[in-house]
């Protein structure tokens, strides 16, 4: 097992991970580009960046479901100190998934399995970790689904995943996923597939739930106000690479990284009238071909001339905001700060 | 919100039974019976073949002749009369006790073979679906391979191998029956195995055995049902095609298409002698595709609202 060392060390390190995908024709994708981060215990860590900028593959290869032929190519993850890139997929199994680590995903219906009830789904997660008799797992479960708020509790547990909203479908994902206890809920997309009101719900018992058990949330969304709503930092991705990270006050009031900004501006704000919503213009770069400079250089408004040659460093700005531009760095540019 | 999977638009609890919560056996049973008096078809093939499975179990009640007896009081060819129904063959045989006779040769071939290419055929398909690699190849390469030969070709390869008579066919059948099933779950788990369940199977720390068997065939195994329903029928068929032609059944054994395949030569002379083995044919077939055709709508969710 695990041993938990001391609090104020990160729950879980990323250090340097690079994940690759073979492609045939020996080409080859990179979806995470020597990215490293720290989730604390009972911190909410958002995740933000287009499709396709490599979020949930980083997420999930803390639990090592990176889907094939993707692999983790360099770096370490640690959890609690302990190198779990060295486990094997059953150490992976008994010490990880589930009891570590768990996750929740964007359509609750389908990550349900339709042919057993809810009360079965929910047992199956204590049979694997758990040495309960039936009646403990029984009485457990029923309590699960008190806990993330399912009305008639008793009822409810016999029912089938397909007899329950969307909002409803999800609180039981979230009780399968923290049955047993785990450190690390991975919330991917968690409320992309809901309506609003049930979304602001759901992120309430996400929230709840971490203030009750010191959860800690790796919270993917490519929707930029509900991250920097909801959590304590954030990491903003873009082309498999890390561009900004810092806590969410700092980087909502004054982001840093031209895509972080492109980001803001392309949110309506509900408070400003006649507002203009600009897009980003272009799309993301083919991540299969390597280029020599900046990733995000073909669609930023203040790219330099430097950004084409050099890719830039994460630079610290401030404490604990990184960001990766050459606006910053005081060898290419002289300008310090940059904001709006 | 049941609105997805209840386009019928009652409530959760009178619902049609399967994939609703199983709360009794009655309350499932109830459940069919309700969806089979919306399906016209179904019943009908459900009532004919369950007809035509009670013909088979109480043969012997039934058929007031051994399918072998030929009749001293009287003679070949009679017509259809009160002591025989569907009159006497050539040996003056009785040819109602034969057709009964033989619901049970078309109805245990049909049932054993496609059991048992089943059996073989989707555990092999649902394992290549999920290995994937190298053993798929395999898999399917063998499936290929098999399909490409003609089933009336294989009758004649497993009659040079293992002599004729019954279990040729069954044996040839089986054989036959492997690849579709195979394919079939092949294709099943390909497209079940990337949902997002079997993700999450594994994200809470589940066996990759257990994956397959709880998370994956529970979600593939009705088109099974169906495929292995529908085969029943084409097997029954393929049976009278291999015994007509003579590798399968031998004579005395009343199969229905070695029936047919005795009548020919009376054809003109005695044409009910073709007429009844074969309308039997015809309504064991007919009633298997209606049964398997309804079962599909059955088992799909998606079907029910349409059809009541």
């Amino acid at each position: 097992m695990i041993q938990p060392s001391h609090q104020s060390d990160p729950y879980v390190a990323v250090k340097n991970v690079t994940i690759a995908f073979e492609l045939s024709g020996g080409r080859k994708l990179v979806a995470v580009d020597d990215v490293s981060f720290e989730i604390n215990r009972g911190e909410i860590l958002g995740i933000v960046g287009e499709s396709g900028s490599g979020k949930t593959i980083l997420a999930k290869s803390i639990l090592q479901l990176v889907p094939p032929p993707g692999k983790i190519e360099q770096g370490s993850i640690l959890i609690d100190g302990v190198d779990i890139l060295q486990y094997s997929d059953e150490e992976m199994r008994k010490r990880v998934r589930g009891t570590e680590v768990s996750m929740i995903f964007q359509e609750p219906l389908s990550a349900l399995n339709p042919s057993f009830s809810v009360e079965w789904q929910i047992e199956e997660v204590f049979k694997l970790h758990r040495e309960h008799d039936r009646n403990t797992r029984r009485q457990m479960a029923v309590e699960l689904l008190r806990k993330v708020s399912i009305p008639d509790p008793e009822r409810r547990i016999k029912e089938y995943p397909h007899q329950f909203s969307g909002g409803m479908q999800q609180r039981v994902l979230i009780a399968i996923a923290l049955a047993c206890d785990p450190k690390l809920l991975i919330a991917d997309e968690p409320t992309t597939a809901l309506d609003v009101t049930v979304q602001a719900d759901i992120m309430d018992l996400l929230q709840k739930m971490r203030e009750e058990t010191g959860l800690a949330i790796l919270l993917i969304s490519h929707n930029l106000n509900l991250v920097t709503e909801r959590s304590d930092r954030i990491m903003v991705l873009y082309a498999s690479q890390l561009m900004e990270m810092g806590p969410s006050a700092l980087i909502a009031e004054r982001p840093l990284h031209p895509y972080t900004i492109g980001l803001m501006d392309s949110v309506p704000d509900i408070e400003v009238e006649d507002q203009k919503i600009t897009a980003i213009p272009g799309e993301m770069p083919d991540l299969t071909v390597r280029r020599g400079g900046c990733v995000f250089q073909p669609r930023c408004k203040m790219a330099m001339e430097v950004c084409e040659r050099i890719a830039p460093e994460l630079i610290e700005v401030e404490p604990r905001h990184v960001c990766r531009c050459h606006l910053f760095s005081s060898e290419y540019s002289g300008v310090k700060s940059g904001g709006r | 919100m049941n609105s997805i999977t209840d386009p019928t638009g009652s409530t959760v609890d009178d619902g049609p039974a399967l994939m609703r919560p199983r709360r009794t056996t009655a309350d499932a049973v109830r459940g069919w019976l309700r969806f089979m008096r919306g399906n016209k078809m179904m019943m009908i093939g459900a009532t004919l073949l369950l007809l035509i499975v009670i013909v088979a179990v109480f043969t012997p009640l039934i058929a007031p002749y051994s399918y072998n007896e030929m009749m001293t009081s009287g003679r070949p060819f009679a017509r259809p009369s009160a002591s025989h129904l569907f009159g006497t063959d050539n040996f003056g045989r009785d040819v109602f006790s034969r057709v009964v006779f033989g619901s049970r040769i078309s109805l245990g071939v049909a049932l054993v073979s496609v059991f048992f290419g089943t059996l073989l055929g989707v555990p092999l398909g649902m394992l290549a679906g999920y290995i994937g690699g190298w053993f798929d190849s395999l898999v399917m390469r063998f499936s290929d391979a098999v399909m490409s030969i003609p089933t009336i070709l294989m009758a004649v390869a497993v009659t040079a191998m293992v002599g004729s008579g019954l279990r040729v066919v069954i044996l040839t059948l089986a054989i036959v029956y492997i690849p579709g099933g195979a394919r079939l779950a092949r294709g099943m788990v390909y497209s079940v195995k990337e949902r997002e369940y079997v993700a999450a199977a594994q994200v809470i720390g589940e066996r990759r055995t257990q994956t397959l068997l709880r998370y994956i065939f529970p979600n593939i195994v009705a088109p099974i049902i169906v495929q292995a329903t529908l085969r029943l029928s084409s097997a029954v068929l393929a049976e009278a095609t291999i015994s007509y032609l003579g590798y399968g059944t031998q004579a005395p054994t009343p199969s229905w298409g070695l029936m047919l395949a005795d009548s020919q030569v009376y054809m003109w002379q005695a044409p009910l002698l073709a007429i009844f083995p074969g309308l039997a044919l015809v309504l064991l077939v007919l009633a298997g595709n209606l049964a398997g055709d309804g079962l599909r709508d059955l088992l799909d969710p998606k079907f029910r609202g349409s059809l009541q």
